[in-house]
C-alpha cells in the first residue's frame, strides 16, 4: 500500500505536505507516488527531502499533450516546474504531439536513474504509451 | 401552448430584396432544408455588387465564387425567386404571417425566355437592362448569369407591340401582362432591401452634373469595369482623353455639414476609395496620380489597415487629410478645358488649390423613400437616421418579432459585414419555424443513371469562351476543330458561359441526342465549378464522374494573356489531357455515412456562448469547451457598451442561460489537445478540468470562438503610474467610483497604443468607439473637466458617429498625432504630463493630465490559435487570427468543410459584431447539420487482394490510419474512414491499390495525351 503527495506550491508547503506523507507512512504507507515530474532539478531537491522518509519514491511522468495542456498547468500550477524553454520546445516542433510523448519518454528515462519506480500518466493517450517507452529506451 | 403554436407556424421565410445580403440568407436558408420566397423589385437578382467592378481587399473579381450558387443548383430547390416584386401588407405575427406581394408586368414570359436579345437588339427603348448584367455587351465577362435569366419589357406608348411579339424566337412576350398580387404565409421576414447611393448634385459647391468630369464612386467603377459604358477604358467623359491625375473626395454626403447630408459615417466609402485608386494605378499606369482627399481614413475591418498601408507605400497612392470645399472648372477662352481645380485647406490652416483632370466623389448610403415606406407599411421601427432599429445584443432583429434585417437596412456597411448578417438574419428566421422539418424535402427527380460499362466512349467537347476571359485570348473555334479531331470525340462545339443555366441545357441535350456517354468542359476552374457540371451531366443521366474540365481560364488565358499564341498550344494540350483521360473514367458511386448533429465549440466567451444557445435552443445537442474557470471572455471587464447597454448584466444572463441549458454541455477548464475525423464525423479529444482527464467528444461541426487578449503595451508609463489606466480600466472606474472621476481637472486619451503599429499593424476597431464613450460619461460627470483625445483617425464607422460628434459637441478636443511624431508621456507627481504638437497651433502643448487612459487594443492569442490551428489542421493571418474560406463572401466559413469561426478569434470586433458573426457561425452550421447523411464523394483507395502481398507500407504510410491486413491476409481500406489522400495508392509497391477517380491508367492516359506529340 502506498500513499500519493499533492502538488506543493512552495518550500513551506513542502514541509507540511512531508508532514502529512511522514504520517501516513506511519500508518503504513510503503511507497509515496510524486506529483507530475516536469523538472529533474526540482526533483532532484524533492529527493533530498524525501529521503528521511524512508520508502521508495514512485515518480510520476504526466504525458502533455498540446502547448495548451502545458501552458494550462503552467498557469495553475506554477510550482509544477514546467518551464518556458519546454513550451517553446513542443511549440517549435513540426510534430507537437510527438514532442510532447519524447518529452515524456525523456522525463522517464532520467527518473529511472533517480526514483524507484516511475507511474505513466496518459490520460486517454494509451495508443501513446508504446512510443513513450521507446524514447525512454525501455 | 408554445408547442401547439410552434407546430402549426409556416415553414417558409420570405426574404425581401435580392442583393448579395438576401441571396446569402436565400441560400443558408434553403441549406438548412427550409423554404424560402425571395422577392426583388427588379427584374433581376444581384443588387449592387454586381455594379462593381473589383472588391476590396483582393481586388478580385469575386463574383464567379458566387455565381455557381446562382445558377442552377439543387440547393434551389427551396427557394422561389419571385423578380419585379414588393411586400405591400403585412398581417398576423412571428410564425404566422401572411404577406401580400405585388408583383409588376414584365410583359415577358420568364419560362420561355432564352435571354437571346433578339428583342433588345430590335426595341433597345423598349427593352431593360442593367449596366453589369448586359450579357451581350462586347467585353463583359462580369455577370452573364443574370437570374431569372430573362428579358422585361418596358410597356409605354406608341411601342410597336406587334413588332415586338415578333422579334421574339420564344414567343415570349405577354403584352397583356398586368399587376399581380398574391398571398403568402410566412413564418418569419428578412429584410434586405439594401441602401441607395447619395446623389451628390443637391452639393452646389462639387458641381456634380454641371461639370462632367466630376463623377461619382459608383459612376467611376462603371468606367473601370470591362462592361461598363467605356468597355473597361479609362477615359473621362467630357473628351474621351485618359485622366492622368485624379482625386477622390470622401465622406461625400456623408458625416455631414454639406446640405443634403446624412450626419452618419457611411462606413464602406474609405476602403471603396482607396481600391479605385489602387486598381486605377495598379491596371492602368504607375505614373497615374491618384490622391485621396479624407478626413479620417476608416479602414477597420479585417487586414484593412495593411490594406491602407499598401495602398500608401506599394501604390503610391496619396493621401491628403482636407475635406475641399469647391470643386470648380479651368477655363480656356471662356470654355472649359475638362480640368478641374479643387480648393482645400490642409492640417496645419494654409490654404491650397491643386488641378486635377478628373473628380471622383465618394458617396455613401442612405435609406431610399420605398424603404422607408416599406418599413412603415410592416411596422418596423426605424431609427433617427431611417434604418431599422435594432438593438446591440440582438443586432439582425428588428422591433417586430418573427422580422430580421442585414445589410445596408441594418447600417451602412462592407460586403463581409453584410453576409455575415445575411447568416445571422438566417439563423434567426428559423427560430421562429415550426422546429422540426414537417414539410418533405423535395427529391429531384433525377432519370435513372444509363450504364455506360462495355460501351466505345463517345466524348462530347463543350469549350466556354467566359466573355473574354478564355475567348478574348484564345480562339475557341480552333480549340474546338482541335478537339474535334481528337479519337473518340463525336461531338465539339463552343458553348459560350457554359456556367449559365443556357448552356447547361444545351450540354444535356447534346448528351440525350448524340448519345454521349462521357463529357469534356474546357471551361474555368473544377475548384469552383467540377460540381456544377458533374448535377449537369448527372441530370441527363450520366454517372457524375464521367465529366472532366479542361481547366482553360485559371491555368492558361488568365496566366498567359501576354502570350496567345503560347496560351492556345497550352489550351489544345489542357483539352487533349481532358479527353485522354476521360476515354478510361469509370461511373463510380459516393460513400455516405450518416450525419452527427451534435456540435463542438471552442470558447465560452460572448461569441460561443450564443452560438451554443442558439443551437440548443433549436435541439442541437452543444459542447461548449472554455479553457478558464468562468464563462464569459473578453467581455467579463467590459461594463457598458457606447450606447450605454449593460454589458455585465447581459454577460451575466447569457452565462446563466448556457450553464442551465440542458442539451449544453460545458467544460469548463478545458481544452483540446486531439482531433481526427471530417466534417459529420469529427472527434476532438478534449482534457478536462484540474484532473486534466481526457474527454473524446464526437461531433458533426466545429464553432471556433476562442477569442483574442487585449493589448498591453508597455509605453506611456503603462502599469507604472497610478494615475495612467487602459479604457477598459476608465470603464471600470467609471462605473464603479464616479466620486474620483468628479474630481478630475484634466483627462488625456492616447488611441492606438500598440495598434497600427509595427509589431501589431492592424486596427483594433473598438478602441476609437471606447475611447468616445468614455469621453462622454466622463463628461456626464464631470462638465468642468478638460478632456483631449490624442488620435490619428477617429474611426467610428456608422451610427457611432453620433457619438464622436456629440463628443465634439461637448468640448471634447480631438487632436491629431503621426506616428513619427508620438505623444510623450512623464511622471508628475500623483499625474502624468503629457506633451504633444498642436497641428493647428503649430507647438508643442503640455498637459497635466489627473487621468491618462491608453487606448490598447486586442491582439490574437498567438500560441493558442497557432496550438488550435495545428491541431484541427487550420491556416490563420500572419498575426494570428483564423483565416476564413473567402475574406469577401465566406467570412465564418473557415477552409476546412464544418469548422466555422465567430467573434474576435476573426477578428478584432465590437460584441455587437460578435453577437451578429456568432449567430451567422450557427446558422452555417445548421446546413451542415440539416443534411442527413454525409457524402464522403467517391474518391477512396480501393484495394486489388490478388496483388497485395501484405508488405504493411500502406499501414504504416496512411496518415489516418485506415488500412490493415485483413483474415485473408491481404490489406483492407474502409472507404467510409479513407479521406482519399492517395498516399496508399502512390506507396504501395505492388501497384495493389487505386485512388478511384485518379487510378493509375487514367493518370497516365492524361500524361500521354498531353505528350501524345512528343513521342
Amino acid at each position: 500500500m502506498g500513499c500519493n503527495l499533492a502538488q506543493w506550491a512552495d518550500a513551506k508547503g513542502l514541509d507540511q505536505e512531508l508532514e502529512r506523507t511522514r504520517r501516513k507512512v506511519e500508518a503504513g504507507a510503503g511507497f509515496v507516488v510524486t506529483p507530475p515530474v516536469y523538472d529533474l532539478n526540482l526533483f532532484r531537491a524533492f529527493l533530498d527531502r524525501s529521503r528521511d522518509l524512508g520508502v521508495p519514491v514512485i515518480a510520476t511522468v504526466f504525458l502533455l499533450k498540446s502547448v495548451g495542456s502545458a501552458r494550462y498547468i503552467a498557469t495553475t500550477e506554477p510550482s509544477a516546474g514546467i518551464s518556458e524553454e519546454m513550451i517553446r520546445r513542443i511549440r517549435k516542433a513540426s510534430d507537437r504531439e510527438n514532442e510532447c510523448v519524447r518529452i515524456a519518454g525523456e522525463t522517464t528515462a532520467a527518473l529511472k536513474e533517480l526514483a524507484q519506480g516511475v507511474r505513466l500518466v496518459t490520460l486517454g493517450w494509451e495508443h501513446r504509451l508504446p512510443a513513450i517507452l521507446d524514447y525512454a529506451g525501455l | 401552448m408554445q408547442e401547439s403554436k410552434r407546430f402549426s407556424s409556416s415553414n417558409k421565410v420570405l426574404v425581401v430584396g435580392g442583393g448579395m445580403g438576401g441571396i446569402r440568407a436565400a441560400l443558408d436558408l434553403a441549406e438548412m432544408g427550409r423554404d424560402v420566397v425571395l422577392i426583388d423589385k427588379a427584374y433581376a437578382i444581384g443588387g449592387l455588387m454586381t455594379q462593381l467592378d473589383r472588391t476590396f481587399p483582393t481586388n478580385n473579381c469575386d463574383l464567379c465564387t458566387l455565381s455557381p450558387h446562382l445558377s442552377e443548383s439543387g440547393r434551389q430547390l427551396h427557394i422561389q425567386l419571385i423578380p419585379m416584386t414588393q411586400l405591400s401588407a403585412l398581417s398576423g405575427e412571428a410564425g404566422r404571417y401572411k404577406a401580400t406581394l405585388t408583383t409588376q408586368p414584365r410583359y415577358i414570359d420568364v419560362e420561355k425566355c432564352t435571354g437571346c436579345g433578339e428583342c433588345y437588339r430590335q426595341f433597345p427603348d423598349s427593352v431593360r437592362f442593367t449596366p453589369g448584367l448586359d450579357h451581350r455587351a462586347p467585353t463583359c465577362m462580369r455577370y452573364p448569369q443574370g437570374t431569372p435569366y430573362a428579358y422585361s419589357i418596358k410597356m409605354h406608348e406608341g411601342i410597336d407591340i406587334e413588332g415586338l411579339i415578333r422579334s421574339c424566337p420564344a414567343g415570349a412576350i405577354l403584352p397583356d401582362d398586368t399587376e399581380k398580387v398574391q398571398e403568402i404565409e410566412i413564418g418569419s421576414i428578412i429584410l434586405a432591401p439594401g441602401a441607395e447611393v447619395f446623389n451628390p448634385q443637391v452639393l452646389d459647391t462639387y458641381g456634380y452634373g454641371v461639370h462632367s468630369n466630376v463623377v461619382t464612386s459608383l459612376e467611376y467603377e462603371r468606367i473601370l469595369s470591362a462592361s461598363g459604358p467605356t468597355r473597361g477604358e479609362l477615359v473621362r467623359p467630357s473628351d474621351s482623353k485618359t485622366p492622368r491625375k485624379i482625386a477622390w473626395i470622401q465622406c461625400v454626403g456623408s458625416r455631414g455639414v454639406q446640405v443634403g447630408s446624412v450626419p452618419y459615417c457611411s462606413s464602406a466609402c474609405c476602403m471603396f476609395a482607396l481600391k479605385e485608386a489602387i486598381v486605377t494605378r495598379e491596371r492602368f499606369s504607375k505614373d497615374m496620380e491618384t490622391t485621396l482627399f479624407y478626413m479620417d481614413m476608416r479602414t477597420v475591418g479585417k487586414d484593412y489597415e495593411l490594406y491602407l498601408q499598401r495602398a500608401i507605400h506599394d501604390y503610391g497612392v496619396r493621401l491628403v487629410r482636407s475635406r475641399p470645399h469647391t470643386v470648380e472648372p479651368i477655363l480656356e477662352e471662356g470654355s472649359p478645358t475638362g480640368d478641374l481645380v479643387i480648393s482645400y485647406i490642409t492640417d496645419d490652416g494654409s490654404f491650397q488649390s491643386e488641378t486635377f483632370d478628373m473628380v471622383v466623389l465618394v458617396t455613401g448610403f442612405r435609406v431610399s423613400p420605398e424603404v422607408k415606406a416599406l418599413a412603415e407599411t410592416i411596422g418596423v421601427d426605424l431609427n433617427e437616421h431611417d434604418f431599422a432599429h435594432t438593438e446591440n445584443f440582438d443586432p439582425v432583429a428588428t422591433s417586430k418579432p418573427g422580422v430580421y434585417v442585414c445589410g445596408m437596412f441594418e447600417s451602412p456597411k462592407d460586403i463581409p459585414d453584410t453576409m455575415v448578417q445575411a447568416s445571422a438574419a438566417a439563423s434567426s428566421a428559423v427560430v421562429d419555424l415550426t422546429p422540426l422539418r414537417v414539410v418533405a424535402t423535395p427529391d429531384e427527380q433525377l432519370p435513372p443513371e444509363r450504364q455506360v460499362a462495355g460501351e466505345e466512349p463517345r466524348i462530347g467537347v463543350f469549350v466556354c469562351d467566359c466573355g473574354l476571359n478564355i475567348g478574348g485570348v484564345v480562339d475557341v473555334e480552333k480549340v474546338v476543330a482541335h478537339a474535334a479531331q481528337l479519337p473518340e470525340v463525336v461531338l465539339s462545339k463552343p458553348i459560350g458561359h457554359g456556367c449559365s443555366r443556357e448552356s447547361l441545357e444545351v450540354i444535356q441535350e447534346a448528351i440525350r441526342q448524340h448519345n454521349l456517354n462521357r463529357v469534356v468542359v474546357g471551361a474555368c476552374s473544377p475548384r469552383t465549378h467540377e460540381g456544377l457540371f458533374q448535377d449537369t451531366i448527372r441530370k441527363a443521366g450520366l454517372n457524375k464522374y464521367l465529366v472532366e474540365i479542361a481547366n482553360l481560364r485559371d491555368q492558361d488565358t488568365w496566366v498567359h494573356p501576354d502570350f496567345p499564341a503560347a496560351a492556345a498550344l497550352k489550351a489544345d494540350e489542357l483539352v487533349s489531357m481532358a479527353v485522354s483521360s476521360v476515354r478510361l473514367a469509370r461511373p463510380l458511386t459516393d460513400q455516405t455515412l450518416p450525419m452527427n448533429k451534435d456540435v463542438l465549440v471552442v470558447g465560452g466567451g460572448v461569441a460561443g456562448m450564443t452560438a451554443a444557445l442558439r443551437l440548443a435552443d433549436l435541439g442541437y445537442k452543444v459542447h461548449l469547451v472554455e479553457r478558464f474557470k468562468e464563462l464569459g471572455g473578453l467581455a467579463r471587464g467590459i461594463r457598458r457598451t457606447l450606447q450605454g447597454d449593460d454589458v455585465g448584466a447581459f454577460v451575466k444572463d447569457l452565462v446563466k442561460r448556457t450553464e442551465a441549458h440542458d442539451r449544453i454541455q460545458v467544460w469548463k477548464q478545458s481544452m483540446v489537445v486531439d482531433h481526427t475525423g471530417m466534417a459529420g464525423m469529427f472527434r476532438t479529444g478534449i482534457q478536462v478540468g484540474v484532473q486534466m482527464f481526457y474527454r473524446e467528444i464526437r461531433h458533426g461541426i466545429t464553432i471556433l470562438a476562442t477569442g483574442a487578449l487585449p493589448t498591453r503595451p508597455s509605453e506611456y508609463l503603462s502599469g507604472q503610474h497610478q494615475a495612467v489606466t487602459t479604457q477598459l480600466g476608465l470603464d471600470t472606474l467609471l462605473e464603479d467610483e464616479p466620486e474620483v472621476v468628479k474630481n478630475w481637472k484634466n483627462v488625456v486619451m492616447i488611441q492606438c497604443v500598440g495598434s497600427r503599429v509595427p509589431e501589431n499593424p492592424n486596427c483594433s476597431r473598438v478602441c476609437c468607439q471606447a475611447a468616445v464613450k468614455n469621453a462622454l460619461r466622463i463628461r456626464a460627470l464631470n462638465p468642468e473637466a478638460r478632456i483631449v483625445v490624442l488620435y490619428r483617425d477617429m474611426r467610428t464607422p456608422g451610427f457611432e458617429e453620433d457619438y464622436y460628434r456629440q463628443a465634439r459637441e461637448q468640448g471634447v478636443i480631438f487632436s491629431v498625432y503621426e506616428p513619427e511624431n508620438k505623444p510623450q508621456v512623464a511622471a508628475d507627481g500623483d499625474k502624468v504630463s503629457v506633451s504633444f504638437i498642436d497641428p493647428i497651433l503649430g507647438r508643442e502643448v503640455d498637459i497635466s493630465a489627473d487621468c491618462l487612459a491608453l487606448s490598447t487594443g486586442m491582439v490574437a492569442d498567438e500560441e493558442s490559435t497557432e496550438d488550435l490551428g495545428m491541431i484541427f489542421r487550420l491556416p490563420r493571418t500572419p498575426d494570428g487570427y483564423f483565416l476564413e474560406d473567402h475574406v469577401k463572401l465566406r467570412p465564418i466559413d473557415l477552409p476546412t468543410p464544418g469548422f466555422f469561426v465567430a467573434g474576435t478569434a476573426h477578428a478584432p470586433k465590437t460584441i455587437r459584431e460578435s453577437i451578429a458573426q456568432a449567430q451567422a457561425a450557427a446558422g452555417r452550421a445548421q446546413t451542415f447539420l440539416a443534411r442527413d447523411s454525409i457524402n464522403l464523394g467517391a474518391v477512396v483507395a480501393t484495394v486489388d487482394g490478388n496483388l497485395c502481398a501484405a508488405c504493411l507500407i500502406c499501414v504504416r504510410a496512411c496518415p489516418f490510419g485506415v488500412p490493415f491486413i485483413n483474415e485473408e491476409g491481404y490489406s483492407e481500406i474502409d472507404p467510409a474512414k479513407c479521406h482519399g489522400c492517395g498516399i496508399c495508392a502512390s506507396e504501395c509497391p505492388a501497384k495493389a491499390i487505386q485512388l478511384l477517380q485518379y487510378e493509375d491508367d487514367h493518370i497516365l492516359a492524361k500524361l500521354d495525351g498531353l505528350l501524345e506529340r512528343i513521342i
